[in-house]
């Protein structure tokens, strides 16, 4: 177990090595000089270029990477072009507010949307079961920005009970979570259903069944466990995008958060605070799928037994076979 | 309990008169299609997709209004017999502009669809196909990009290459890369393993031949669905970002931009908002239905 | 209820099955009757297609409603009519009394329960045991089929398929049951581990003193097991009786193809001589003789009337209108 996971640790160096490369490159294609922003207007040519060399603008590209690369290892993500502050200190500020949206919106999705799905599956054929799938089905067709300005106008505008934008105190807190809460919640039980499905449809529920098993053991001790992983495995998989699309949903409601952030620097053309906030992201990113790798190789013993180096495959494969039949 | 029941023994008779002589089974794209007609939802998603093209291709004949021309004596107006959905604060009919919009989520977001299968699909054929070293290589750099959530890709790219829709396909198309990636080649892996490779390579069917014959028409179906899935997923992320200004921008009526325009007005002239959201949804939900009756029709097993 | 013979555990009568889907009735199973005596060996022997599983799914009770209807017949085990149950009552015969190995050995067990945990939940479900002692009779059981008690606590995907099978023989014999239905156990085996199951399952079957019905599409394996055969095409039991009879004495024309069409090991033969045609579709069986397209034997009588079930010896019954004395007069 142990080994594993120093195995995994090791693996996630190459990805995130790869993603600053991919940065880098970004980063080097962006038109428009860095030096242009960091000097007074009317400047002179010869203090612009000394202000190259100083900043180590003009060394040639691998060794440009290399300090690039060292700086992160260090914490240094680059200085913000507007505010002149490192980026790393900006980010650090706001990555509370994401990480408690996302999280817990995640949390309160696995726990009303699973059940729901696996409840869905056990009434097939029902009406339960139709009326779950028809929501389910509406709720994933809306997009979270849209479900935002929705649930604003009623909340806020209507009924005036909820803050509309920026987090005061921990009501504004309220909206996000629900929104996320509901398409993550959908996602999840339309996955949910679909294991649990293509589980009750195995031979070895029938075995339990043919050793004269109550209904809800075979439900509890040999359907549910053996759905739960390839939901685990989607879940998992879902988490990294729903990340990234906190952005736009910080947006939408105004939370200060890590998506908000490179949003507005986007639309200010401050390069180091979006290139940085993104690696940000995506360090976040490879640490929760090493853990819900870890999870994964708990919760199925045939990986536990056998040696399986790269796991990540495995469960990426599991969840996106799970997905697609859902 | 073993129920004993009474079956309409009309329906058994109704089957045996039924069948002729010489009764030929249907081909299985027959059968999906009889599925695919019978499910009452996919029947509604499918007219929902209908609709949506007949708005796109037709919007010059069908829209009241073009979504131009500024109409100054008719600012934020609710909806009304001569503006269904109203008009914005640029006097603009927004059912109109709602149904240009179709225009751009439809094909811009099935472009993307085609250039992800190129692309994307090539790449995970590739890899699939050959396996072995290759395999590896391509799938490692597909992990490298998939680390990078897709929207952080996306708007990254634009934010280099600037806006406007061709820098918008390319940013979609490479953060959509490494998923179209990896449905191809688990498509390619699931068909290989199918058996009818082998046994056409023991009667020394050529590559391309194996390609042509065997392997697109079994990945058809999955491809088919695919699609339908990926044009849903499209639609909702390029109105999601270009409501954020990433991507397209105004005053393009692209049903994100409208939003975008109008949500300053959420509190005081809500139809604004809420509309052309509907429009967005309407879209997404058609797709999804149809792409939901699509893979039950294809594989009714899995239901 | 009519009084059965005592010596017959299971006695199925006029059992008619359909499955209904929107689409389509298939008549799995249409009016068979059949008996199995106590501790004797039943081959049921039959095409794919032909009916056999749903006949033991339905004695276990496992036939799933909807789309299942069964529209007549009873089914008495050990003089009970299981069609009349209760679920309850159906339980604590399950597992119990009936015990059933299914086709796969591959996919009938639980991936993520330890192997020993799957036949010790069996015997403490029908036996009130502490869980030592039901784990003690696990690993007893367990050794009978040849699998060593450190194995207990392995998960099934670190079996082979052979022994994945004994595994299930043993659950399925744990509880000591009466009759043991055996869907097929060696189709999906490599030959010399099919051996190896069938002499396991044959030595249990003469320990325990259980009934078995042994579901397969191989003569083989019913020269080796059985006493009885019934032979099963289009859901009709066309011919029954003692090994003996089926093998020596076959009267039906599909029973004589089915045994033309086995290679030979005597004859020097250069084509084999499969039946002609292809099984009825279940959907459409015809209200005259099944058999009728593929019959080398047919006559006109064939295609206008159901033929009716003739016993040519003692206990050997052939489905025929060539056998039929009143029809040969005509």
């Amino acid at each position: 177990m142990f080994r594993y996971i120093i195995k995994r640790l090791l693996l996630m160096i190459p990805i995130l090595l790869g993603v600053l490369v991919i940065l880098f490159t970004l980063s080097e294609i962006t038109p428009g000089d860095p030096v242009d922003s960091l000097v007074a207007t009317g400047a002179t040519l010869e203090e612009r270029e000394a202000l190259r060399e100083t900043l180590g603008l003009n060394d040639p590209v691998y060794v440009r990477f290399i300090k690039y690369v060292v700086g992160v290892c260090k914490g240094d993500l680059g200085t913000s072009y507007k505010t002149h502050q490192p980026v790393w200190s900006e980010v650090k500020l706001r990555l509370p507010y994401s990480l408690t949206i996302t999280f817990s919106a995640v949390f309160l999705a696995v726990l009303t949307g699973v059940p729901i799905g696996i409840l869905s599956a056990l009434k097939q054929y029902t009406w339960i079961d139709n009326a779950l799938l028809a929501i389910c089905m509406f709720l994933l067709s809306i997009p979270q920005f849209c479900m935002g300005l929705f649930f604003i106008y009623l909340f806020s505008v209507r009924w005036s009970i909820l803050p509309a934008f920026g987090i005061t105190d921990w009501t504004g807190f309220i909206l996000p979570i629900l929104v996320v809460m509901l398409c993550c919640g959908s996602s999840y039980a339309r996955i949910s259903r679909s294991s649990m499905l293509e589980v009750m449809r195995q031979d070895y529920v029938k075995t339990a069944r043919a050793k004269g098993q109550h209904e809800r053991v075979v439900v509890f001790r040999h359907m549910l466990k053996n759905a739960l992983i390839p939901i685990i495995a989607s879940i998992g998989n879902d988490i990294g995008g729903q990340l990234g699309g906190a952005l736009i949903l910080e947006t939408v409601f105004g939370v200060p958060g890590c998506g908000k952030y490179i949003a507005d620097a986007i639309m200010s053309r401050n390069y180091p605070c979006v290139l940085g906030g993104v690696f940000v992201l995506a360090f976040l990113f490879s640490i929760i799928n090493l853990i819900v790798d870890i999870v994964y190789v708990i919760v199925d013993p045939r990986l536990k037994t056998s040696i399986v180096i790269d796991t990540m495959k495995q469960r990426r494969k599991v969840g996106r076979e799970a997905k697609a039949h859902g | 309990m073993a129920k004993l029941y009474t079956p309409a023994m009309e329906k058994l008779d109704r089957q045996r008169s039924k069948r002729k002589e010489g009764f030929k089974a249907d081909s299985p794209g027959r059968q999906a299609w009889k599925r695919l007609i019978r499910n009452r939802t996919a029947i509604v998603g499918m007219i929902m997709i209908i609709i949506l093209f007949i708005c796109a291709l037709f919007a010059n004949w069908i829209a009241p209004y073009d979504f131009i021309t500024n109409d100054y004596t008719s600012l934020k107006q609710s909806p009304s017999s001569i503006h269904f959905f109203g008009t914005d604060n640029l006097g603009r009919d927004i059912f109109s502009r709602c149904i240009y919009g179709a225009r751009y989520s439809i094909f811009i977001s099935l472009f993307i669809v085609t250039c992800n299968i190129f692309v994307g699909g090539l790449l995970g054929t590739i890899a699939g196909y050959v396996g072995g070293k290759v395999d590896n290589a391509i799938m490692r750099i597909m992990d490298v990009f998939q680390a990078i959530p897709a929207v952080m890709m996306a708007i990254c790219i634009v934010a280099i290459l600037g806006n406007g829709i061709p820098q918008l396909v390319t940013a979609l198309t490479i953060s959509g890369m490494p998923g179209a990636a990896r449905n191809f080649r688990a498509a390619v892996l699931n068909v290989k393993s199918g058996g009818y490779v082998e046994s056409s390579r023991s009667i020394n069917v050529g590559h391309a031949k194996m390609i042509t014959r065997h392997l697109i028409p079994n990945a058809l179906g999955i491809l088919a669905i695919f699609i339908v899935n990926m044009v849903a997923g499209g639609i909702l992320i390029i109105s999601s970002l270009s409501y954020i200004g990433v991507g397209i921008s105004p005053p393009t009526p692209e049903w994100g931009c409208i939003l975008s325009q109008n949500k300053a007005y959420l509190m005081t002239y809500p139809y604004m908002v809420l509309l052309p959201a509907a429009c967005i949804m309407f879209a997404i939900f058609g797709f999804n239905l149809f792409g939901n009756g699509l893979r039950d029709a294809l594989d009714p097993r899995l239901k | 209820m009519t009084e059965t013979t005592r010596e017959n555990i299971v006695e199925i009568k006029n059992l008619t099955i359909h499955y209904e889907t929107p689409e389509d009735i298939f008549e799995a199973v249409n009016n068979i009757s059949l008996d199995i005596k106590k501790g004797s060996v039943l081959g049921l022997v039959g095409e794919t297609g032909a009916g056999k599983t749903t006949i033991a799914l339905s004695l276990m009770g496992l036939l799933p409603f909807p789309p299942t209807h069964i529209y007549s017949g009873e089914l008495f085990f050990d003089g009970q009519d299981l069609l009349k149950l209760s679920e309850k009552e159906l339980r604590s015969v399950r597992g119990n009394r009936i015990g059933m190995i299914f086709q796969d050995p591959m996919t009938a067990l639980n991936p993520i329960m330890r192997v020993g945990d799957q036949v010790s939940e069996v015997i403490m479900l029908h036996n009130r045991v502490s869980k030592e002692e039901g784990k003690k009779m696990a690993v007893d059981m367990l050794q009978k089929v040849g699998i060593q008690p450190e194995r207990y606590n392995d998960y099934p995907h670190q079996f082979s398929g052979g022994m994945k099978q004994r595994v299930i023989i043993a659950i399925a014999l744990a509880c000591r049951p009466e009759l043991l239905i055996a869907d097929e156990p060696t189709t999906a085996l490599d030959v010399t581990i099919q051996a190896q199951v069938l002499d396991l399952m044959k030595g249990l079957q003469k320990e325990l003193g259980t009934a078995m019905l042994l579901i397969t599409h191989d003569f083989g394996v019913v020269a080796d097991i059985c006493d009885e055969c019934a032979v099963i095409y289009a859901g009709e039991i066309v011919e029954k009786g003692s090994v003996e009879d089926i093998f020596d004495r076959s009267c039906h024309p599909y029973t004589i193809g089915l045994f033309e069409s086995i290679p030979s090991l005597e004859r020097d033969e250069k084509r084999l001589k499969p039946i002609q045609g292809l099984m009825s579709d279940p959907t459409s069986l015809p209200s005259h003789c099944s058999f009728y397209d593929r019959c080398p034997k047919r006559c006109d009588l064939c295609k206008e009337k159901d033929p009716t079930t003739i016993e040519v010896a003692a206990g050997h019954f052939v489905k025929c209108f060539l056998f039929d004395e009143e029809v040969k007069k005509m």
